[in-house]
């Protein structure tokens, strides 16, 4: 735990020292929906319409698959830690330490996490301003096993993403340059998960690649709770399938790395 | 010789630009979009695609030689400055072409149309040379800050917005659109949809005026930018260092 907390600290400390781009960084999020909503909002009559299938309050639609994803994201993305500390050439170093390697992953995915908590405060007020301030559109009432399920499929998505972070931090050490399997994953993983559409507009082979995805069942599950939007399970079956996919996900994803990290230590590849 | 080397990222570049753009289009089919607003849409990311590359490459690439630590052997050479910025805007160029060909074997796939014309190319052409003109100014800012990452991807996505890349700039408030017209990347959308829309480069022949006065203009003030950064870099001696 100490582990985890010097590693949050020290990039808590470069964070700071570099406060403009922690700065800008908060208003990426919004930026990237922005202009999502302003389609939507401008293109009303003008070209699109809405349906039974839209949601109602687009705003709080967009936001909401915006931030669950920032989410997701931050978890994931610890791998681009390892790639920075394998390009500045201290990654031998680091890895030669005895600190465990589940605490150096708890504090890279610690500090981002801890980023994008207050990167969201800003969207999550949004939200909020979007369904308080649109006449009718307010939350329908969660009840408590409601609420337990919406924190459960957040939560459940961020252990999902774990097993991703583990797998791609294994590919990172054995194959060093894999920066662009990591963006096309990155890319590919909102589009995939319907962050801001729903999965079933995209065409059938797709649909089955996005069904793999822990994340478009958390999504789709949130987002039915939230704002009572259709679903495309039930929602204890999407539960059921959404823990059975993160449990998968982690298993698989560290089995992966422990493979891969032994591979690249025995070829001598870690300090390359 | 790096893109070949390392042939995944060539693979990255040919899927990740629509999985980036198709959101947006994804979510205007959502809504019901008609082929024209589709279209549009789709014309508006591509080219929002472009300032991003150019940026990423021409502006923000000296910071990737700055990271791994070869920036100050590149420009000690005695070798002016404008080879190297000259080969990057070169790769952007390259490169934008390949991500937008790709984009557009992607698109009918999933439903988008594509209309294929010989005077867009001209437009591209005119796009290039003035995202190429902005981005050597966001160069000069990266070698003075070092870690402008993020304030990069804020102006990309703020210019993207504010030149109506995924709806008209006229439907913006009149004050926004004082600034949009500051920005070339709203004359180069409004010009590639005329174009697209009508198959005439004369509907889209103020727009390139447009673009070229923008090039002539901000090309030699970008260059002066650099130049200070790069003079103000060596005197303090982190050319090579964070």
């Amino acid at each position: 735990m100490r582990a985890a907390l010097t590693v949050f600290r020290y990039i808590l400390l470069g964070d700071l020292r570099y406060r403009s781009e922690f700065l800008w960084s908060t208003l990426n999020p919004l930026m990237w929906i922005l202009p999502a909503i302003l389609m939507v909002h401008f293109g009303l009559g003008e070209g699109l319409q809405s349906g039974p299938g839209t949601p109602v309050n687009y705003v709080a639609f967009f936001l909401t698959g915006a931030i669950y994803w920032n989410y997701v994201e931050a978890v994931w993305s610890l791998c681009f830690y390892l790639q920075e500390a394998m390009e500045g050439g201290v990654l031998e170093a680091l890895w030669a330490t005895t600190v465990p390697r589940v605490a150096l992953f708890g504090g890279w995915s610690l500090s981002k996490l801890f980023s994008v908590t207050l990167q969201s405060a800003a969207g999550l007020v949004l939200v909020v301003l979007a369904m308080v301030g649109a006449p009718g559109q307010a939350l329908a009432p969660v009840t408590p096993v409601q609420a337990a399920q919406a924190t459960l499929a957040a939560l459940a998505s961020i252990v999902a993403s774990y097993g991703l972070a583990f797998l791609l931090v294994g590919l990172s050490l054995v194959y060093r340059d894999v920066e662009s399997i990591i963006s096309m994953v990155g890319n590919a993983a909102p589009f995939i998960g319907g962050m801001a559409f729903s999965v079933t507009l995209l065409p059938l082979p797709l649909q089955v690649i996005s069904f793999l995805f822990p994340f478009t069942w958390g999504l789709d599950l949130f987002r039915g709770i939230v704002f009572g939007s259709p679903t495309i399970l039930a929602p204890a079956g999407e539960l059921t399938v959404l823990v059975a996919l993160s449990v998968f996900y982690v298993a698989a994803g560290y089995l992966g790395f422990v493979y891969m990290e032994k591979t690249a230590r025995r070829c001598g590849l870690v300090a390359h | 010789m790096y893109r070949i080397r390392y042939p995944a990222t060539l693979a990255n570049l040919g899927i990740s630009p629509f999985l980036i753009v198709g959101p947006y289009l994804m979510a205007a089919r959502m809504w019901g979009a008609d082929p024209e607003f589709q279209l549009k849409v789709a014309v508006g990311l591509i080219l929002w695609y472009w300032l991003s590359q150019f940026f990423w490459i021409v502006g923000f690439g000296l910071r990737d030689e700055m990271w791994e630590g070869v920036l100050e052997s590149l420009l000690v050479v005695p070798r002016p400055l404008c080879p190297l910025m000259l080969a990057k805007f070169l790769d952007s160029f390259l490169v934008s072409s390949y991500t937008t060909a790709t984009m557009l074997v992607w698109f009918p796939v999933f439903g988008v149309p594509v209309r294929l014309l010989p005077a867009q190319a001209v437009v591209l052409l005119c796009t290039g040379l003035a995202l190429g003109a902005l981005s050597v100014l966001y160069a000069g800012m990266v070698l003075v800050v070092k870690r402008a990452g993020a304030f990069g991807s804020a102006t990309q996505e703020a210019i993207g917005i504010l030149s109506g890349m995924t709806f008209s700039v006229s439907r913006l408030p009149r004050p926004v659109q004082v600034v949009s017209a500051l920005i070339p990347l709203t004359y180069a959308i409004r010009a590639m949809r005329a174009v697209t829309i009508t198959g005439s480069l004369s509907a889209a022949r103020a727009d390139l005026a447009a673009l070229v006065g923008f090039t002539v203009v901000v090309a030699p003030l970008g260059w002066y930018v650099l130049n200070a950064a790069y003079a103000r870099a060596r005197r303090q001696g982190t050319l090579g260092e964070f």
